[in-house]
Parts: structure tokens; C-alpha cells; sequence
């Protein structure tokens, strides 16, 4: 989806995802084998991405950014927001993918459901993992998101078909799910600050 | 401060942040509960244990209790 909704925290920043970012999420989402076993496969042809992005920017309800490092504004990730229902007010968030070494996964999390709570107003965020993603289901759990199902064979890439978790983040839990995460955020930002 | 010195603070506090006994064999891909937020939280406690500050190089490498070990010996040799 076109859109404008741009947010920024202690170190990163969403920022919308243009036609002119193909080349780093082709790069991003398949150069590193450990992540991209967790990703659904995309075509490793830049103008197919290109061609991907243009659809995407007419599509409602389908927010993505690029996360950038706010000093140096060098990309390092992506995120999305997307299958909102307007009447439910509700959204998934994924589409997460960071480079190798990154410290951004913390403040991302954090910004995304800022942007689905305080920008787009949402009354609940819920994302959807890889069973076996066990890193990330992990991270999950530890910012205090509720698992509240496990699908089965939802996930169908690669001839193979994957069980998923879906965990939720309501309004009411936002508040303490921000407390887990912001302190961190925060003391990962002033450690950049601190390097230079 | 010695090598078992330096292990044994390092054990208790893996223990503490992620919840449950660890031994020295720890890493990040035997241990699903090591995730990036347990990640920087366990960064965290062990700099204000042994009053070190880890680069932003080097936090992302620090993917095993023996990563760990190492790197506190370089600091404190340093």
C-alpha cells in the first residue's frame, strides 16, 4: 500500500518501502541460509521484486517498511503490517526479516505494534511463525504475547506444508508488552551512542 | 578473577535470565529459549556482573556460554 505512516524510536526507523528497495530485500531475504529456511522463497531476480513492490503499493490494508538505523539511515531489516480488517481492527505483523548481526529485532518489534496500536489505531496485532522457528516463537513468548493457537499445515512453501503459532497482542496487553520492550530498546540505543 | 571464577558467575547468571539451569556446553542453536530479547538481556546482566561493556561488534558473536568466557578474559586481560 502507498502510504506515508513513517515511525522512529531510540535507534531505528520504519520507514515505507519504495520501488527502489527491491535490490535489499532480495538480498536481505535470501543471503543468509539460517533465516531464509523460515521465509517464504522469493524469486532472487531483482525486477520480479521490483514488479512485487509495484503490485504491493496498490494493495489496501498492506503496510511494509524497510528498518533503518536513524544515524546512518543504512538499511538493516524489514517489517510489515498487513491483512488488517478494518471492521475488526485487527492486523498481522511479519514479513521480519533483519540482516546478519543486527541489533535492530528489539525496537522493530516495538515499533510495529506501536505503528498497529497508536497509528493505525488496531484493537489487537497478532503474528504468525514457523513452528519450528523456535528462536522466534521464543521471542514471542518473551515479550509476553499470549500463544493462542497452533495451525496446522498452515504454511505452504516449498512442496512442504508447516504448522504455524499464532500469538496475540491486544490494547490491554500492549502496555506491558511495551514495558518489556522499550527498556531495551532504549539501552541498546544509548550503547550506540555511547560507541561513537 | 580466574577462568572458574568467571564460569560460575557467568552459569548463574544464564540461570537467571533464562530461567532455568545451564551448563558450560550452552549455545544459542541448543538453547530455543535464547532468543534476541533473552539475547541482549543476558548482554546486559553479564556487563554490570563483571563491569565490562561488550561492543556493538562483538554482541551479535556472543552466541555461546564459551563465546562469552572468551570474550570476558579478553576484556579483563585487557
Amino acid at each position: 500500500m502507498r502510504h506515508d505512516l513513517r515511525l522512529e524510536g531510540y535507534a531505528f526507523a520504519l520507514r515505507p518501502v519504495t520501488l527502489e528497495d527491491a535490490e535489499f530485500i532480495v538480498q536481505v531475504r535470501t543471503s543468509d541460509p539460517r533465516r531464509v529456511r523460515y521465509l517464504h522463497p522469493i524469486s532472487p531476480d531483482v525486477q520480479a521484486q521490483r514488479d512485487w513492490i509495484a503490485t504491493y503499493l496498490e494493495r489496501e490494508n498492506d503496510y511494509y517498511w524497510v528498518i533503518e538505523r536513524q544515524d546512518t539511515q543504512a538499511a538493516e531489516g524489514l517489517i510489515g503490517i498487513y491483512n488488517l480488517a478494518p471492521v475488526e481492527r485487527t492486523g498481522e505483523w511479519g514479513r521480519w526479516v533483519l540482516k546478519p548481526g543486527s541489533l535492530a529485532a528489539i525496537e522493530s518489534a516495538w515499533l510495529v505494534y506501536r505503528a498497529g496500536f497508536e497509528s493505525l489505531q488496531l484493537d489487537s496485532v497478532y503474528c504468525l511463525t514457523l513452528a519450528n522457528n523456535r528462536p522466534v516463537v521464543s521471542f514471542h513468548d518473551s515479550c509476553g504475547l499470549q500463544p493462542v493457537a497452533l495451525l496446522k499445515n498452515h504454511f505452504q512453501f516449498d512442496g512442504q506444508q508447516h504448522d504455524a503459532v499464532k500469538h496475540l497482542c491486544s490494547r490491554a496487553t500492549w502496555p506491558a508488552v511495551s514495558r518489556r520492550l522499550e527498556p531495551q530498546a532504549q539501552a541498546i540505543a544509548k550503547r550506540f551512542h555511547s560507541m561513537k | 578473577m580466574n577462568r572458574t571464577d568467571v564460569e560460575r558467575d557467568l552459569l548463574e547468571v544464564f540461570s537467571a535470565v533464562l530461567g532455568h539451569p545451564v551448563d558450560t556446553t550452552l549455545t544459542r542453536i541448543n538453547e530455543p529459549g535464547w532468543d534476541s530479547l533473552k539475547h541482549m538481556q543476558i548482554i546486559f546482566a553479564v556487563e554490570e556482573k563483571f563491569g565490562v561493556q561488550f561492543t556493538e561488534e562483538e554482541i551479535p558473536g556472543l552466541d555461546s556460554f564459551g563465546k562469552f568466557a572468551g570474550q570476558l578474559e579478553r576484556h579483563h586481560a585487557a
